[in-house]
């Protein structure tokens, strides 16, 4: 399942195995946004798969994409709890300790799930 | 005349000259076919006469010859031998005839002669002296017309005697005697005759000697074997064996005979064939010998033809029967396949007229027989004319199908522009419907055509008329969205005013204070806050969550609690304080559906600062304080949590942080300057690094001019993009002689 980007929402690609978020993340209205990427990232995680993957990087978000980001990161450990390996890269540039920050922010919510900080060289991007 | 009777004239009239055509040929081909058989027949009979005549003188005359004759017959004529006697003596027929002893001479000939006589090898045998004298004369008992011996009998050499002799001076002469009946009794003999002389040794002419052979017997025979009837003609008369045998001659024969001597005198041609019309008979004609002209002695041939004729009458007759009645079967079948086709062709121009004036009902009558067939003309012909009959049906149907569908169209059209003339007032509605029922009358009369023109006219007028009165109306509604559009507008910008009196308006004597506070709307969320007491002051920078208005009224709600949560009575932290909000907030915003999560409250940073101790203290939710000392610039957090959360638990105490003896500019902001964003397409936030940066390298460190230079980098780093959120800059510094001077010190180190 794809999510396109738009001005103020990220691309989404969510697969069985593996869900990969990038972009930049204002929408207007976030609910109205998160609550189909949520649902299907439920769908996603419901399989016999032991393995989950994940891949976020974000350029920008807003406070509201943030509370979107805890409950997605709640899900995630909820569904590691449950046995499931689930490994989480929270991808930044060198030169952007805004998301780097962020980063680490949620870095200390998440215990389950395996967290790496992976910076990016945006240069060669 | 119609096509039919044309083309039956036409094979009528070919038929005919066919008919005249093949007439004449064949007529042609019959006179051809007579010429060519009357050539075959004269052929044929003058062959066999001919050649049977010559038989019959070679075998009994020319014997007697004397150079050519039989060995003992010519030894007769030696002057030299007695064949007579069989002494050595000379001949002693010679001897009497020289002797003039005609009794002795007869009584020789006799010798020589009466044998053959008797066995009618020959008819008659005569011997003359060279004078003429008859010396002997014999002939047969079997004698038809004259007696060549009698008193009466004249042979026709006998007028021309002297030139007969002389002519027989080169040898014998074969030749054809008539012998005539001076006294007219008898009829006229003719024989086949050798006339040759007797001869001395000296070759001397002493008398001659002529033998005949009546040749009626021959043509008996001749006309028996060609099962003919013949006749002799000598000039104009005839003679048959009738007249010879002293019978009545036939009254046909008779005919016959008249036929062919007219013919002759007709033609002038003695020598010819011809069928006589009225006997069925061939009459040809020969010369009676090679040695004779045909106009002087020739011979008649009847043949009957009547069979063949009749065989060739009938042929003739089968051919034309069978040429009429083919003619006729042609004619016939001709006219039927015409009729029955024209009929059908008629039938299908009917067809076509009735079609013509609309009436599409009736079907090609099926037309089955022998001459008709699915492939020919007028078939297909049929067929197509059925296909068009067909094709039409269903263009009626089309037509009746369109018109249901265009009265469906013209119903609802006038339904429409009746629910739109309701809407109209006063003039226009009544034009409106008296235009209405106009277009119904116009569309319910004339002619399908004429009704279909009329409903897309109709439809257009309608459609533009519509058009006019819904662009009408639209203008009257843009109008009012116009209207309301300015008039919330209006309150925004009221409300904006509102919002920027709740801005504090005086500043303590003692701080230095520069503010850069832009909502990214008309109104925002950000707000700043600063409390002036006697013994401290309270400078709060808080980013509400959301915009435009919703963030300022959340805004208006945090600043009133900023407001109540001060106990100025009693010493209290800057963690304390954050936290009493922290506690009031979420005691305003607790909701009663527990379900809605969403995350109003606010982040931000307060400062307390003491006066009488000198002392400054500072704590943040999700904020951070920045100090510029000197050449060194500094941050410190706050926690990283935000105010009036659903997440944050309603005894959450916030850190506080200890600023002993302050020194230089402090800042404090709001996400809207880090998250500023740089315009490529993945963009980098502004971020507290260089903010850091900005305030460690800025050789003024007055806070109007780190606002200046904060700001100015902030819109150098956007470029063209937009501010994404609210936007609170606020940096300080304490006025004392101490702080001026360290200030001041620290510019001029700077510098």
């Amino acid at each position: 399942m794809i999510y396109e980007a738009s001005q103020r929402t990220p691309l989404v690609e969510l697969t069985p195995t593996s869900c990969l978020i990038r972009g930049e993340c204002y929408p207007e209205n976030i609910s109205e946004w998160s609550e189909p990427v949520l649902k299907t990232l439920e769908e996603c995680l419901s399989n016999d798969n032991s393995e989950f993957k994940v891949d976020i990087e974000l350029y920008y978000f807003n406070s509201s994409s943030a509370k979107f980001l805890f409950d997605f990161f709640e899900f995630l450990e909820e569904s590691a709890e449950g046995g499931k390996a689930i490994t989480i890269n929270w991808r930044y540039r060198a030169e952007d300790d805004t998301m780097q920050e962020a980063g680490e922010d949620f870095e200390e919510d998440v215990s389950a799930c395996s967290y790496n900080m992976v910076q990016v060289e945006s240069l060669a991007e | 005349m119609t096509i039919k009777s044309k083309m039956l004239l036409i094979i009528l009239l070919g038929i005919g000259g066919l008919f005249m055509a093949n007439f004449y040929s064949s007529a042609q081909l019959n006179s051809a076919h007579k010429d060519y058989s009357s050539e075959e027949s004269l052929t044929a009979h003058a062959s066999a006469w001919f050649s049977n005549m010559d038989t019959q003188f070679v075998s009994n005359l020319l014997t007697f010859d004397p150079l050519d004759g039989s060995e003992r017959n010519a030894s007769f004529w030696d002057p030299d031998a007695d064949a007579f006697g069989d002494s050595d003596d000379a001949n002693p027929l010679f001897a009497a005839i020289s002797a003039k002893d005609a009794e002795t001479a007869a009584s020789l000939f006799e010798q020589v002669f009466s044998d053959p006589i008797m066995e009618e090898q020959i008819t008659f045998a005569i011997a003359y002296d060279k004078r003429g004298l008859q010396l002997y004369c014999e002939s047969s008992l079997y004698l038809v017309g004259v007696d060549p011996c009698a008193e009466t009998a004249q042979p026709d050499y006998f007028l021309k005697f002297g030139s007969f002799v002389n002519s027989l001076e080169n040898g014998s002469v074969r030749r054809v005697t008539k012998i005539n009946d001076l006294s007219g009794e008898q009829p006229v003999s003719i024989n086949d005759t050798l006339a040759f002389p007797l001869q001395t040794g000296d070759e001397r002419v002493i008398g001659m000697v002529v033998v005949g052979r009546n040749v009626i017997d021959s043509l008996e025979q001749f006309a028996e074997n060609f099962e003919i009837e013949s006749a002799i003609a000598i000039g104009d008369q005839a003679l048959t064996v009738h007249d010879y045998y002293e019978e009545e001659r036939p009254t046909e024969l008779n005919k016959l005979i008249r036929a062919g001597q007219s013919h002759a005198r007709e033609t002038g041609s003695f020598t010819y064939s011809f069928i006589a019309a009225g006997q069925n008979t061939r009459v040809s004609s020969i010369p009676f010998s090679k040695e004779v002209r045909a106009s002087d002695l020739r011979i008649l041939i009847f043949d009957d033809q009547s069979e063949l004729l009749a065989v060739l009458k009938k042929s003739e007759t089968t051919a034309y029967v069978i040429f009429v009645a083919l003619a006729l079967a042609i004619l016939a079948l001709v006219f039927v396949v015409t009729t029955s086709s024209f009929n059908r062709i008629l039938d299908a121009i009917h067809l076509l007229e009735r079609m013509g004036d609309g009436d599409l009902s009736a079907e090609a009558v099926k037309h089955s027989g022998l001459l008709s067939s699915k492939n020919d003309e007028v078939s297909r012909l049929q067929s197509a004319i059925e296909d068009y009959r067909n094709h039409r049906l269903e263009a009626e149907e089309h037509r009746k199908e369109r018109a249901i569908r265009r009265d469906e169209r013209d119903t609802i059209m006038f339904e429409k522009m009746a629910l739109l003339a309701e809407q109209l007032e006063g003039q226009a509605k009544h034009m409106l419907t008296q235009e209405i029922s106009a277009m119904r009358d116009s569309v319910s009369s004339g002619s399908d055509e004429e009704k279909e023109r009329a409903s897309i006219e109709v439809m257009s007028q309608a459609f533009s008329r519509m058009s006019d009165e819904v662009s009408t109306l639209i203008d009257a509604r843009t109008h009012e969205l116009v209207a309301a559009k300015d008039e919330i507008n209006s309150s925004i910008r009221y409300a904006a005013k509102l919002q920027n009196a709740l801005l504090p308006k005086t500043m303590p004597g003692d701080f230095d204070i520069n503010v850069e506070w832009r909502p990214r709307d008309l109104v925002g969320g950000d707000i700043y806050f600063i409390k002036d007491f006697p013994d401290r002051v309270y400078i709060a920078v808080v980013d509400c969550t959301g915009h435009g208005v919703p963030g300022a009224f959340l805004s208006i709600i945090a600043r009133s609690h900023l407001d109540k949560a001060i106990d100025a009575g009693n010493y209290q932290s800057a963690g304390g304080y954050l936290s009493s909000v922290n506690e009031l907030l979420k005691e305003t915003l607790s909701r009663s559906d527990q379900k809605n999560t969403s995350e109003e409250g606010f982040d931000g940073g307060v400062c307390i600062y003491y006066r009488k101790e000198h002392r400054l203290e500072f704590a943040g939710a999700k904020s951070s304080i920045f100090n510029v000392d000197g050449l060194e610039a500094t941050e410190t957090s706050g926690d990283r949590k935000s105010v009036g959360s659903t997440r944050m638990a309603t005894d959450f105490t916030f850190t506080t942080h200890e600023i002993e003896a302050p020194k230089g500019a402090f800042v404090m902001l709001t996400d809207g300057i880090t998250d500023v964003m740089s315009p490529e397409e993945k963009p980098i936030a502004f971020g507290r690094r260089r903010v850091l940066k900005i305030l460690t390298q800025s050789s003024d460190k007055t806070p109007s001019s780190i606002v200046k230079n904060i700001m100015s980098s902030v819109n150098l780093y956007r470029g063209d993009a937009p501010f994404r959120d609210d936007l609170t800059l606020l940096a300080f510094s304490l006025i004392d002689d101490d702080n001026e001077f360290h200030a001041a010190e620290a510019v001029g180190e700077d510098s």
